[in-house]
């Protein structure tokens, strides 16, 4: 970074470069108050219609919805899951990101990638996966395996191990929630100042107590994000629970909304939206309580800045450590991509994998469909966007935000977040009330993809650079300031690159994200402007699982290409400027 | 006494039968075009929505044939009913109609809104005075109907073991080794369930929820599981999710139980003020074309409510019980709890 050295005085306070900086927020606050608008019309046409549906207010609806039996079911599961995958995701992505980032475990730049390899298969891809995996009759690696056993006197059958269970689904949330934990935790650590642990090891701290004593409760607010980040997430995701969950009669909320908006002629959409406006209330208690508790201690220090971290040396846990990342990958990534591949290979779905059965077929039939085509390239197109769009704009107002401070600071905070509180269908539903007809009449369009995207992946963005921001100290900002940079020039040359890598963390997160999201794009996609999600909902109700398999790997490859560059982009600022200090 | 039915089977002795028959059916079988004003209109118009909860295979192989015919280029969209006419409403409420034709099972949701449809006569579609004793029943018509099926992987099961009657599905043998359908997923799936519950009793209901099977959301999904060996067969569901995986040589195979054999109808109707008027009209009147009947039956067995023979190779009108649509919230929310699909 250059910093000009300016030989003249810096102006007075009430010259003319008041109202340049006047004029250089006028930007940042358009940004500000188109966002606020496509998150806040939504959920305000959301919170009307729940409390006002027929333009007086009526509360003769809530008693219908929460007196619904099924509803206590479906929360008591959903919670039971929410605090079974945080409770597992979180400590095993924070384990893995510390190894990666501050371990010698790992091993060149490209295992920092290894862990967010399962970001690159959505969710619904990679439980069929799994499905064909470990389906207990039809697996490819259960049948074997219970036969095995069987055949060796152990008395299993093949209920024992079906993926359709609860532990199945636990399963599946946790191989699903890791990567999420981990791009914010990896982050979070890369940015971390190495003089506290290299002193606790000085002191002749274990390897183990240095992670638990020092590393962690220095990246707690990443920590607190991260989890907070899972619990909201398990709470909203549709496609593990649809799939899996039905088959083993495990309804969660999810569904139970998605059922009341789909599976109801006409369509119960006064009691979704009631149940949104309650979930949205729980969640901003939730953040609330999180950000009391992270703020108690501040922990922002400059030393880490362009300074390579020494790493933790395992010594005889080193290969251990990287056997533990490369199982994880296998398991969450490798394995289910490979049954889809093959299953796409197939004409249908058979655990016998006859060689000459083989042929690409499924691909050709994708690639000659012209609803496949659109679908691959609008949510290609419209991943990049709602990515780069929301991870910069989250950037900006997370430094606003530091900027202002204090209430104004939280109150920003809670604005970003607030869409993920609500689940993406009810969102979307917003979304496709306020701006699909008069006078918007962005219904069926590519636009309203994006509008909806862009504020649903906020809060995902907005936490990643957040956690970035905290960790930037102010004395770089204020040094540029006082040089006389504008605040344009300062995002740009100062603060931009210093959180870049929470911002690519963000982005590769969001892209994958975007890219073969369901929710959302049930509401709003159609044959007109379709998307990789609404293809392969149609394909689960309607098609062969052999066409699933053949879009679902075929997103592998797009996201693995994708996010790769990023990844590799966003890292080697550091290493670079850090190889050229030795 | 119905043997299990595989789809060549049954092409060739309906095809053995229609020729003995000839002569017989081979009056009211000239089609009746559309004006050729009607014609161009549509063709002016390129283009064709449907929307439809018929299986996607069905609809995408008509549309082809027909975009063949008169170069008009059709898309849909498949749902279940529910999501289909959720969407379909949305849009007609907000005056952004898409939908050109709709076809939905029940026909409730065009008893309820039949302003929303065109009066179907002769004069809308011309081929109907094939048939003088059909009587269309306003704003739809009836299309199609289907007999309740099972099926199963002939790989794990012979045809003689497979079940025959509803009742069998409770037999212990059977106890976590198929896979239900989720009935409260679809409004005909519900309407199987109602009529098994008149015919058979809540007690039977009871004991199938004690056989610790496993649900699927959808007739194709449990298809293709059944295909894979995963359950050994996979009830109730329709002939038409077995389509596809036959041509693939799965090994899979459609049965109909009996006692009763339960009907789901399929509707079809315009949609007033649809984008594409003309383009409707046309594919509506050569669906009940010759070559637009046979296509159809061809796709998979399925009766053509107009024809109730077995001629163009379609299945006779099968005795059976027709399904109700209108079953109130009360009885739903029982029948899905003594089934075990809801709490």
């Amino acid at each position: 970074m250059s910093t000009v050295l300016d030989t003249t005085v810096p102006p007075a306070p009430h010259s003319p470069a008041a109202s340049r900086i006047s004029a250089s927020w006028l930007l940042p606050l358009l940004l500000l108050l188109a966002l606020c608008f496509i998150v806040f019309y939504p959920l305000g046409t959301i919170v009307v219609r729940a409390i006002a549906p027929g333009g007086t207010v009526d509360w003769s609806v809530w008693a219908t919805t929460l007196k619904e039996p099924s509803l206590l079911n479906a929360v008591r599961n959903t919670a039971l899951l929410a605090t079974a995958t945080t409770c597992l995701a979180v400590p095993i992505g924070v384990f893995f990101a510390w190894l990666i980032e501050r371990t010698d475990a790992r091993w060149g730049s490209l295992s920092r990638l290894l862990p967010v390899i399962p970001l690159l298969l959505p969710p619904v891809a990679m439980a069929i996966g799994w499905l064909f995996l470990a389906d207990p009759r039809a697996g490819f690696i259960a049948r074997p395996l219970v036969s095995g056993l069987q055949a060796l006197g152990l008395p299993i059958s093949p209920e024992h191990i079906a993926i359709q269970s609860w532990p199945g689904m636990i399963f599946l949330y946790t191989l699903w929630g890791v990567p999420h934990v981990y791009v914010i935790a990896a982050a979070a650590f890369s940015g971390l100042d190495p003089s506290l642990e290299e002193a606790a090891r000085m002191f002749g701290k274990g390897r183990l107590r240095c992670f638990l004593g020092v590393s962690l409760p220095a990246i707690r607010h990443a920590v607190g994000s991260a989890a907070l980040l899972c619990v909201i997430s398990s709470i909203g995701l549709y496609s593990i629970a649809a799939l899996i969950g039905s088959a083993a009669r495990i309804e969660v909320l999810s569904v139970y909304i998605y059922r009341l908006l789909h599976f109801a002629y006409p369509p119960r959409t006064a009691e979704a939206v009631i149940l949104g406006l309650l979930l949205m209330v729980l969640i901003a208690a939730m953040w609330l309580l999180q950000r009391r508790i992270a703020s108690r201690t501040g922990h922002a220090q400059i030393g880490g800045m362009g300074v390579r971290p020494n790493l933790l040396t395992l010594g005889v846990w080193r290969w251990p450590a990287r056997v533990l990342v490369l199982l994880y990958v296998l398991f969450t990534s490798i394995l289910p991509l490979l049954a889809l591949v093959i299953v796409a290979l197939q004409p249908f779905w058979r655990p016998q994998i006859r060689l000459g059965d083989l042929s690409f077929a499924n691909f050709a039939e994708f690639a000659a469909s012209d609803a496949a085509r659109a679908g691959l390239w609008n949510s290609s197109t419209l991943a990049i966007c709602a990515s780069t769009g929301a991870v910069l704009a989250a950037g900006l107002i997370a430094i606003i935000a530091k900027h202002l401070g204090g209430r104004r600071e939280k109150t920003l905070g809670v604005v970003t977040k607030i869409p993920t509180a609500v689940p993406h269908i009810v969102f979307a539903i917003g979304v496709l009330i306020a701006f699909g007809f008069a006078p918007f009449h962005l219904n069926g369009t590519w636009l309203i993809l994006l509008v909806a995207y862009l504020a649903l992946y906020l809060p995902t963005a907005s936490i990643a650079t957040e956690a970035s921001v905290q960790q930037v100290g102010n004395q770089l900002t204020e040094a540029s300031r006082i040089f006389g940079a504008s605040p344009i020039r300062t995002f740009r040359s100062v603060q931009l690159p210093l959180i870049m890598p929470g911002l690519a963390a963000g982005w590769a997160s969001i892209f994958a994200l975007a890219l073969g999201e369901l929710n959302a794009a049930a509401i709003l996609s159609g044959p007109h402007n379709p998307v990789i999600g609404y293809l392969i909902l149609s394909s689960f109700d309607n098609g062969t699982y052999s066409q699933l398999a053949a879009i679902g790997s075929l997103i592998g490859v797009v996201s693995a290409v994708a996010v790769s560059a990023v990844l590799l982009l966003g890292r080697p600022r550091f290493t670079r400027s850090a190889s050229a200090t030795t | 006494m119905p043997l299990p039915i595989h789809r060549r089977t049954l092409y060739a002795a309906f095809t053995l039968a229609a020729a003995a028959a000839a002569p017989a059916w081979a009056q009211g079988t000239t089609d009746v075009e559309q004006p050729a004003a009607l014609i161009k209109a549509a063709q002016a118009e390129g283009q064709l929505m449907l929307y439809s909860s018929s299986d996607e295979n069905q609809s995408k192989t008509l549309l082809a044939a027909f975009e063949k015919r008169y170069g008009i280029k059709g898309s849909f969209i498949r749902f279940p009913t529910g999501p289909l006419m959720q969407r379909f409403s949305t849009e007609y409420d907000a005056k952004d109609i898409h939908a050109d034709i709709v076809s939905v099972s029940s026909p409730i949701p065009y008893e309820q809104t039949p302003d929303r449809y065109e009066t179907l006569d002769r004069t809308v579609l011309p081929n109907l005075a094939k048939w003088p004793d059909f009587k269309v029943a306003g704003k739809y018509t009836a299309w199609t109907s289907d007999l309740v099926a099972l099926i199963y992987n002939t790989e794990q099961l012979k045809p003689n073991e497979v079940p025959k009657t509803w009742s069998e599905l409770a037999d212990p043998k059977w106890k976590g080794k198929f896979l239900l359908t989720n009935p409260t997923v679809a409004d005909n799936y519900l309407g199987w369930l109602d009529a098994i519950e008149r015919s058979l009793g809540v007690e039977f209901l009871r004991k199938l929820a004690k056989q610790d099977t496993n649900l699927t959301q959808s007739g194709a999904s449990g298809a293709q599981m059944v295909a894979a060996g995963s359950v050994l067969f996979n009830a109730p569901t329709f002939a038409s999710f077995a389509a596809k995986l036959l041509e693939k040589k799965a090994p899979v195979a459609v049965q109909y139980p009996q006692e009763p054999a339960i009907v789901s109808p399929r509707n079809i109707a315009i949609v007033a003020g649809a984008p594409h008027p003309n383009a409707a009209k046309l594919y509506l009147n050569w669906l009940l074309s010759e070559e637009g009947m046979k296509l159809t039956c061809s796709i998979s067995p399925t009766t053509l409510a107009m024809a109730p023979d077995a001629s163009r190779g379609c299945m006779a009108v099968p005795q059976g019980v027709a399904m109700r649509f209108d079953v109130p919230e009360e009885r739903k929310r029982m029948l899905a709890k003594e089934l075990g699909v809801a709490r």
